[in-house]
């Protein structure tokens, strides 16, 4: 897989590079926004790895063109994920925050590049998630993490609340605005469900 | 700051007011004493001479000058014992015999009529000495088996005193004026360095969101790169670990970082909800410990917040019951008069007394367990609560950890 990486610390591309190496991927590097758009079209890339405060042109600047390239990005957080980034109007198919692991980076990288290949359609109710335009019901767009907290909530896994808190509070919205009856909704005893409002 | 800031100047400006109302009240009580004193004497001299000045004899011409050449002009001669005193005193006395029948003893006032004075007297005789109808000190004696009352007129002894009371009042008032504004601007100089510092370490907080996480991220990644490269070694397996603890505290610095900004966003949250979910979702962390979970949770609570925050906290509270709770921990939600009201009580070994210093950052209570804690939990706890203007106490009462919120 071609990996194009942003960041604008030269030893965490550095290191980072040589690592997504070892796993056999072939990595691009860049120091900022300006050389990020420069290898974009010099060469294609099959993901992009973006620091999501990237000097010289803005992220959401990027992250706009990537979405418009259908090429899937993932951005790397300063701070934890909250619910203004995931409700904003430019969205990266995945967040990783830091500090991390580089196989979380890996899985990561694995998780988006597989959904975008399959291209799995998921229904239930009124709702339905589109993994190869990481789109839910073909408008508003979603992250890695809310495809995979939907679609265990309907497989009726639970899920960790802690952990997919954010994601749980920016779907409910995301549906809200769809005016979909399908909401997520904590049953006691039993956990986060999908619950449909039939009335 | 601005919080610490205002409770200063309001604290400061308090402790004026009352320093200043108990000086201006002394200084007003011992003057009316005094005045009162001073016509106790008159009218006891009035009493020991059978309730009238018309029997002494005239004083000697040119006593006035003569008695100030003595006596120098001491606050004693100007007072009650003057020789002037026949003359400048405005008095009236009557006595009554047993069967209630008065007879004019002397009457030397124009404010009220002899028929007045009369009655005015006959309604003091069961009395004894005091103030009446505001500027007339009185006296009741007997003599013989009569009863003898007798008035005076302060209002012009009095006069002076009213003007003090009502220069202590106005004078007071503005003092307050002033000092409010010296203590505004006083204020301002003095807590601009602390303002300072607190811009510095929240400055400091971010940052070190940025400045921590990337420099441990690559570290993570090198040794990773060390072990792929080389294997595995005890030094790399000691770096992860000591990586791993490093993470995690930099991870508990986010929660120092409650912004008191006034324009978090708020909406109504269903707290009764959202703690019911929090507390059913950690029982089996409660259980596997074998603590005794109880909760008393009133419904349909709302509550006007900033959700991430209250759910933050909440969770944060859990938390720290799941970590100190020996063999009991017990959650309740009310509503209290006009507030909200949530306690967490769980059984400690803890001794008695207040424990708020449970919400200073860093601090864990003594013999608490809680290895891998930055002490961070509860601070964040009661930033929350203040940003949400409320009030939270914790102490310990008969093995009994109790913190309470008040929302």
């Amino acid at each position: 897989m071609k990996i194009l990486l942003a960041d604008s610390n030269r030893d965490f591309l550095t290191s980072f590079k040589k690592l997504l190496e070892l796993s056999g991927h072939e990595v691009i590097c860049a120091f900022d926004g300006t050389q990020v758009i420069q290898k974009l079209h010099e060469q294609n890339s099959d993901i992009v790895i973006l620091e999501n405060d990237i000097p010289r042109i803005a992220g959401k600047i990027i992250i706009s063109q990537l979405n418009s390239s259908d090429i899937p990005v993932i951005s790397i957080l300063s701070s934890k994920i909250n619910s203004d980034i995931l409700l904003s109007d430019t969205l990266s198919n995945a967040y990783i925050s830091l500090p991390f692991f580089p196989s979380e980076l890996e899985e990561l990288v694995t998780q988006v590049t597989d959904k975008k290949k399959k291209g799995q359609k998921t229904v239930y109710e009124d709702i339905e998630i589109d993994e190869a335009s990481f789109r839910l019901c073909d408008k508003l767009r979603v992250t890695n993490e809310e495809i995979n907290v939907i679609k265990a909530l309907i497989d009726k896994e639970d899920i960790n609340s802690r952990k997919s808190w954010p994601y749980i509070s920016s779907l409910n919205n995301k549906l809200t605005k769809l005016n979909k009856k399908t909401r997520i909704r904590y049953v006691m005893q039993e956990g986060y469900r999908l619950v449909t409002d039939n009335e | 700051m601005n919080k610490a800031r205002k409770k200063f100047i309001i604290y400061a400006e308090c402790a004026i007011f009352v320093l200043l109302t108990l000086l201006l009240s002394v200084i007003n009580v011992v003057n009316f004493t005094m005045v009162s004193e001073d016509a106790d004497r008159i009218t006891e001299i009035i009493a020991s001479k059978k309730g009238t000045f018309e029997h002494d004899a005239p004083a000697e011409p040119n006593t006035n000058r003569q008695q100030f050449g003595k006596n120098k002009g001491t606050f004693e001669f100007m007072g009650p014992d003057s020789p002037e005193l026949k003359a400048s005193t405005r008095y009236f006395t009557f006595s009554f015999n047993e069967e209630g029948k008065a007879k004019k003893i002397a009457f030397n006032i124009s404010a009220v009529t002899e028929e007045e004075a009369e009655s005015w007297a006959r309604s003091l005789i069961n009395q004894s000495t005091g103030w009446t109808n505001v500027n007339y000190r009185y006296r009741v004696y007997e003599i013989k088996d009569k009863t003898y009352v007798t008035v005076i007129d302060q209002g012009r002894e009095l006069l002076p005193s009213y003007r003090i009371l009502l220069i202590s009042i106005v004078g007071g008032a503005v003092l307050l004026g002033l000092s409010l504004i010296i203590l505004i601007f006083v204020g301002k100089k003095l807590f601009k360095p602390l303002e300072e510092s607190d811009r510095k370490q929240k400055q400091f907080i971010a940052n070190a969101e940025r400045d921590f996480k990337m420099p441990l991220t690559i570290i993570n990644a090198n040794t990773e790169l060390l072990e792929k490269e080389h294997g595995q070694s005890e030094q790399t397996k000691i770096i992860n670990k000591q990586i791993r603890k490093m993470t995690a505290l930099v991870k508990d610095l986010s929660v120092l970082s409650i912004s008191d900004d006034k324009n978090i966003p708020v909406a109504k949250i269903n707290i009764s909800d959202f703690i019911n979910r929090l507390i059913d979702h950690n029982r089996p962390k409660f259980q596997d410990k074998n603590i005794e979970l109880t909760t008393n949770i009133e419904d349909d609570i709302l509550l006007g917040g900033n959700e991430e925050i209250i759910r933050k906290a909440l969770i944060e509270l859990i938390d720290n019951s799941l970590k100190y709770s020996v063999s009991k921990a017990n959650f309740e939600l009310k509503r209290s008069k006009d507030r909200i009201q949530i306690r967490q009580i769980n059984d400690t070994t803890l001794p008695n007394g207040s424990a708020d210093q449970v919400f200073d950052r860093f601090t864990i209570l003594s013999n608490a367990e809680g290895a891998n804690n930055a002490g961070l939990g509860l601070s964040y706890v009661k930033d929350a609560v203040s940003a949400h203007n409320g009030r939270c106490r914790a102490k310990v009462s008969d093995g009994n950890f109790i913190l309470q919120i008040d929302l």
